[in-house]
Order: C-alpha cells, then structure tokens, then sequence
C-alpha cells in the first residue's frame, strides 16, 4: 500500500522531503522500484508494442507466474524508443540491475523467465542492463545507454520513458513531478514564468519559428476570459510519433507542462485534442488527468493558491488538416475544419472567440523540463537560436527504428548513421513527411532543427525520417504524398484541392503501365513544376504549401529517375509499370 | 431512437453546435455508422439543418454513412507501410475479396478501409482485422490471415 497521497504537500513544496524523514524515504525508494522485494516484469505497451503482440506477451508471463506460483509484479510501461525491437520486457530481481529483452515472442517467454530467475542470462534477445541505485550490475551483460542506438542520444524529454509507469502518478511525483508546478503557482507571478522562457530561448516544435514566449506574453495582456490551452495532439501526421511517444510514456510530464502554460497566460480551461485512433493514447492520458484532479494538482483551488485549472480531453473525428490551428478550432466549435484565410485572427478570438494558445506535447513537454531544471543549461544545449533537444522517428528500410532524442545541432546524417552502422544501401531520405521533402543520401548533414531545415525546403512539422534503399521508387513516394494530400485537403482553396489532383494524375500517367504516350508525358513534367510552383505560392494554409514544395524538391533532386521513367518507361526500383498495384 | 435522444438530452444539456461532433461521435460507436435518421435526429435537438449536419459529418473520416461489415480490414497506409508495400497489399485484397470501389464486399461481410497511420512504423507493413493487428505482412501471410478469418 503506498503512502504518496498523504505526504503530497511534503513532496511537492519541501526543499528537501526524505531530510529527517526516514519512512519517506523508503516509500520513496519502493515507488521508484528501487528497493524491492519480488522480480518485476516491464512490459512496453504502447501503441507500438501492442501491435507487435505486448498485450500476448503479458498474459503469457502471467499465465507463466500463476503456473509457477511466483510472486512477482508486471508492470506496464511506455516503449523505450527502439521499435524494432518491439515487443520488449525487462525483468528486475531484487537488489539487480534490471534486463531488457527485445523483440521477444510467445514462443520464447517462458525460457525467458527460467533462466532470468535463475540468474542466468538468455541467450540472444538482450538489449542491456539498466543501473539501478544501490543494486548489483550483471556481468558481462552492456549497459543499454551503450546501445548503439541509444549511445549518441539526449535523451531529456524521453528520459523516464519506457523505465516507469505512465499509469503510475506517484512515480512521477517521487521523481520531482509537479514540484515545478508547484512552486511556480506558489512563489512566481505569471509575468515572471514568461520572463524564464523567454530567457530559455524556448521555440515552438510545431515547424514554426516564433519563440514560446512572444505568444505566451500576447495573451496574457488578453482581457478575454476565459482563456483556453489547446495540446493538438495532431501535429505530427501519418508516421510522425513523437506526439503519441510522448504521450503514452509519460503523460503526467505533459499534463505539468499544460499547467504551467495555462497559469503562465491565467487560463481555467485546456483542451487535449487527439485523433479519435488514438485509443491506447487516449486510455493513457485520460487516466492521468483523472489522477491528477484526484490529487487535487488540477481542479479547484489548486495546492491553496486561487489557481483553477480543468483539463478537458476531446477526441477528434479524423482528417490532418485538424493541424493548422485555425482549422482545428473550427473543429472544436462543431463545424468543418477549414483554415481561415490569412491574417490569422487576432490571439484575443480564437476558440469560441476568445484567447486561445495552441501548443504541440513536445513544446509543452520541453516547458516542463525548462521550469523543473532551470533555463541556463537549457539555452547551452543544441543550436543557439532554437536551443534544446528534438524528436524523431526513424521508419523505414533501417536496422534500428524508433524514436530518437538528440539536441537540436545533430546532423541528420548522424542520426542515419546511428541507427545503420553501413549506410551504402540506402538511396534517399525522405525528412518530415507531407511537408518535408526527399533529399539524396549525400546532401543530408543538415543539422535538426527548424531553421536548418526550412533553408533545405523543409517544414519539420512533422519529424519522420523515412529511409529509403535501391527498392523504393521516388515517384511512386511523391505520388503517394500527393495523393495524401489530394485525401486530405479540405477543399477550400482551389491550388491546394486541384494542383494536388493535377499533380497526382501527372505522376499516374508517368509510371502507369498502360500510358505509352512520351510526348505527352514529357508535357507533364513540365507542367508538374509549373502546378507545383503555383501551390507553393498561392495555398491557403501549409497543407498545400508544403506540397508543392515537396514535389519541387524530388523532381530538383531526382531529375534522372523522372526521366528513365518518361523516356525509358523504365523504374529502377521495379515499384512503377506494375499492374498488380492500386492505380 | 428514444434512447438516444434521452442521452443527448442528459448528455449535452447545452445543445450547442460544439456538441455536434461528440454526438456524431456517440452515434458512430453506438450504432457503427450514422443514418439518415439519426441526422433528423440530431438535426431536431441542436436546431441546425440535416444538410448542414451531414456536410459537417462527410468532411471527418471517423463518420461512415453505411452499416459496419462483419470483418473490417484496415491496412495502415502512412509512408513507411507505403515503401513497404501496403499499396501492393490493398490491390491484393481487393481482387482476392472481390471487392470493387465502394470498399464493401457485396454482402457486406468484408470492407477494406485504408487507415492512417496505425502507430507500428518499424513494424511495417501493419494490417488490422477487427481488434486484431498483424505486422509485417506481405502477400503470402495476409492470405492465410484471410483464409483463417473466414473459416471462422
């Protein structure tokens, strides 16, 4: 039985809590699984996880401990960020380092379990050992931050990821959770919390470039009220998952950085906004507001400081164009989620027309972070004007995939490199998805952060890194961008609802197997700039600007491939002139 | 019907238009898809017009206007399912379920549904049948994946 609850105002305002106070201590020590009694079982299922086959995994090893009468806990957990190794277990036994395990099936569970009781290493499947205070390390056995994947990373934001329970308020509080929080609502007017971001050079994470601060200052001198925080859990589109990574591992640092923002601009309302799929996410985060109003760290009056803060969870009926901000907050009144025409309206009337501040997990996450650590090593770390850390996936044909953490001055290149120690198989890169574009293997040392990108033509809204090899064809990817995009507009702006079409039938009679005519084809190619230029330019939103974009770089960067398929009707990846596909 | 006009009625006692969408959203998980009535319905509690209701709902992809098939099968088309060949898999289904452009098979026991990123990446890739999710598929595998579901 655990005893947080009790000794929360101890935790969350004492300078020091376990000073003097030695039972404290120890439940401390029992929460955080550092003193234990029974083995422990970690089992990743997030998203990821449970579609490699977690949930199998847990009933297994349950089935497995009821069997052998063992007295022994699982425990659920977000993934620690190496997908390809899904679905992974850890095993801790009292006063030992805890083992991870990778890509674990249902087959070998129970020989798994054996001998790790025993004491004895299996065989193939391990990952490394992880140091736990006061326990004994296994031999031979590689600590996992050595892990190749691992090894180059920053791991900030992502740090208690996949080693706690996201289910689990209380570990998050032993581990100075909410403390932030906690003094700032105490001790630190809100005009003082503005002051500390702007001093840590916080940027936005949703591919703009306007710093945190500005925005947050704007609608604090807002009299509106009242005043919303929306997390658009949107953000990152198909194969961006950083948002859901996040969210699923650990949602109680998001929930602190939602409510440090509201009481940085005074807001009473925020909104979590995720897609309706979303449903381990949702599970997840629903739990831990609900923790949290339990606690009372949200609610009425919170800790005795006047300040009220109500988190509301909304899932949303679908399409990505929710992204643009403008668009979602159509969507949250109930109505078609169509972008307004830019100027954007003024801060003072956005949602329901009052102020609104929109924020991606991963800003609100680094504003935890911030506020928790202090803003002078924050503003050291990583690029000098957008300072930090960033995540990405890594999809794709690659060894080693998943998310990855690393400050924002890392070489794309590196981050390739890091996750394929030989990178002579691979053709291309595709960076940031729909708004980003596909680069060749050599022209990728482009460092990780917005600035950088923009320069190279891309909006890192989105944060995937697609690796491509000599089987991959760049017009069969453009062509599916396009026809993404072509799925996703909302209509409202003839070059974004019609260039995309265009563009996607040009891309079609190129590589369809029953389209012989060159002359005609050749036309295309150059009509395909010209579309793509006028989307460019004259989209409403970023949806059809990112587009054109996109199609403008592979055709720049991919020249040769565009015309063995014009005048050779010839694909090197053997993907196009295929008539067992969808056309 | 009763039912549910009961538990808008409890549910949203505000009957805003910002209540449209979660009602939508009650209606599809209750019923699997949303009818002509349930738009009448909807069109009577909140005072909108059935057209502006149903224009509203056809733009969001969680809203289906026609009854749910006994075997739903998603295939996970986000880029990294793409390059590994998801597309190849769906021109698959579709001759091998013998179903044509309205993506539901004639008796309504099959529909194929192209789903947005599904969240395995790594794995891809990623089909779901029902509540069951399968990773790295290709032709072979997603045949005896199919042969057993309609056995069953």
């Amino acid at each position: 039985m655990n005893h947080i609850k009790e000794h929360l105002p101890l935790l969350l305002m004492a300078s020091d809590p376990e000073k003097n106070n030695p039972v404290l201590k120890k439940e401390i020590a029992t929460t955080r699984h550092e003193q234990i009694t029974k083995p422990l079982f970690f089992i990743a299922t997030s998203t990821s996880g449970i579609i490699a086959g977690a949930e199998k995994i847990k009933h297994k090893i349950s089935a497995y401990l009821k069997k052998h009468r063992l007295d022994a806990d699982i425990i659920e957990t977000g993934s620690l960020g190496l997908h390809t190794a899904d679905p992974t277990v850890g095993i801790q036994l009292p006063n030992k380092n805890r083992l991870f395990f990778g890509n674990i099936s249902e087959n070998n569970v129970s020989k798994l379990i054996d001998l790790s009781l025993k004491k004895k290493i299996p065989d193939g499947n391990i990952l490394g050992q992880h140091p736990i205070p006061g326990a004994k390390p296994w031999d031979n056995v590689p600590y996992i931050s050595q892990h190749t994947f691992f090894k180059h990373q920053h791991k900030t934001l992502t740090k208690r990821i996949g080693l706690t329970s996201p289910d689990n308020i209380d570990e998050y509080i032993t581990d100075n959770g909410y403390r932030a929080f906690a003094s700032i609502i105490s001790s630190y007017t809100s005009e003082e919390i503005c002051l500390l971001i702007k001093k840590s050079k916080l940027v936005d994470r949703n591919g703009k470039t306007e710093p945190t601060a500005e925005k947050w200052m704007k609608i604090l001198e807002q009299p509106g009220k009242p005043k919303y925080v929306i997390c658009n859990v949107f953000n990152n589109g198909p194969g961006g998952l950083t948002d859901k990574y996040l969210l699923e591992g650990d949602p109680h640092q998001i929930i602190e950085g939602i409510a440090i923002t509201a009481y940085a601009i005074q807001a009473g309302n925020a909104i979590i906004y995720l897609p309706f799929n979303f449903q381990k996410t949702y599970e997840r985060i629903n739990k831990a507001v609900q923790q949290a109003h339990d606690y009372g760290i949200l609610g009425e009056n919170i800790l005795n400081s006047g300040f009220d803060l109500h988190i509301d969870i909304k899932t949303c009926p679908g399409t990505y164009i929710c992204n643009e901000e403008t668009a979602l907050i159509a969507s949250l009144e109930g109505k078609r989620a169509q972008p307004v025409q830019q100027p954007p309206p003024p801060e003072e009337q956005k949602l329901f027309g009052k102020p609104t501040l929109v924020h991606d997990p991963e800003t609100l996450a680094n504003v935890t972070h911030i506020v928790q650590n202090g803003y002078e090593n924050y503003a050291k770390t990583g690029n000098s004007i957008i300072p930090g850390t960033k995540l990405v996936s890594v999809a794709g044909k690659t060894k080693y995939g998943g998310i990855v953490e690393v400050d924002t001055n890392m070489l794309l290149a590196n981050v390739v490199k890091m996750c394929n120690k030989n990178i002579n198989s691979i053709k291309a890169i595709h960076m940031a998805g729909h708004s980003g574009a596909t680069l060749k293997v050599d022209k990728i040392n482009i460092p990780l952060n917005n600035l950088a990108m923009k320069k190279n033509g891309i909006n890192l809204i989105n944060s995937n890194i697609l690796i491509l090899d000599k089987t991959n064809c760049i017009i069969s990817l453009t062509r599916y961008f396009m026809g993404f995009v072509q799925k996703e507009s909302c209509g409202k702006c003839i070059p974004c609802r019609e260039g995309s079409q265009r563009i996607f039938d040009i891309l079609t009679c190129i590589s369809h197997p029953e389209c012989t005519e060159t002359t005609e084809q050749y036309a295309c190619i150059e009509h395909l700039e010209t579309i793509a230029k006028l989307m460019e330019e004259t989209s409403l939103c970023n949806l059809g600007k990112d587009a054109g974009r996109l199609v403008l770089a592979s055709l720049n960067n991919f020249k040769e491939e565009y015309d063995q398929h014009v005048f050779h009707k010839f694909c090197s990846a053997k993907t196009c002139f295929d008539k067992n596909t969808t056309w | 019907m009763n039912n549910l006009a009961d538990h808008i009625r409890n549910a949203y006692p505000d009957k805003k238009q910002k209540d449209l969408i979660p009602i939508l959203q009650d209606i599809q998980e209750q019923y699997g898809y949303i009818s002509e009535n349930h738009i009448q319905l909807a069109s009577e509690m909140l005072n909108v017009s059935g057209s502006k209701i149903y224009g509203i709902a056809s733009f969001y992809d969680q809203f289906k206007f026609t009854p749910k098939a006994k075997i739903e099968v998603k295939i996970c088309t986000c880029p990294a399912c793409h390059i590994m060949g998801s597309h190849k898999l769906m021109a698959f289904l579709k001759l091998k379920l013998n179903i044509q452009d309205n993506l539901h098979s004639k008796d309504n026991t099959f529909s194929i549904e192209e789903a947005p990123c599904l969240g395995a990446c790594d794995k891809a890739p990623v089909i779901q049948i029902n509540n069951t999710y399968f990773y790295q598929v290709d032709k072979n595998k997603t045949e005896q994946i199919i042969n057993a579901v309609t056995n069953n």
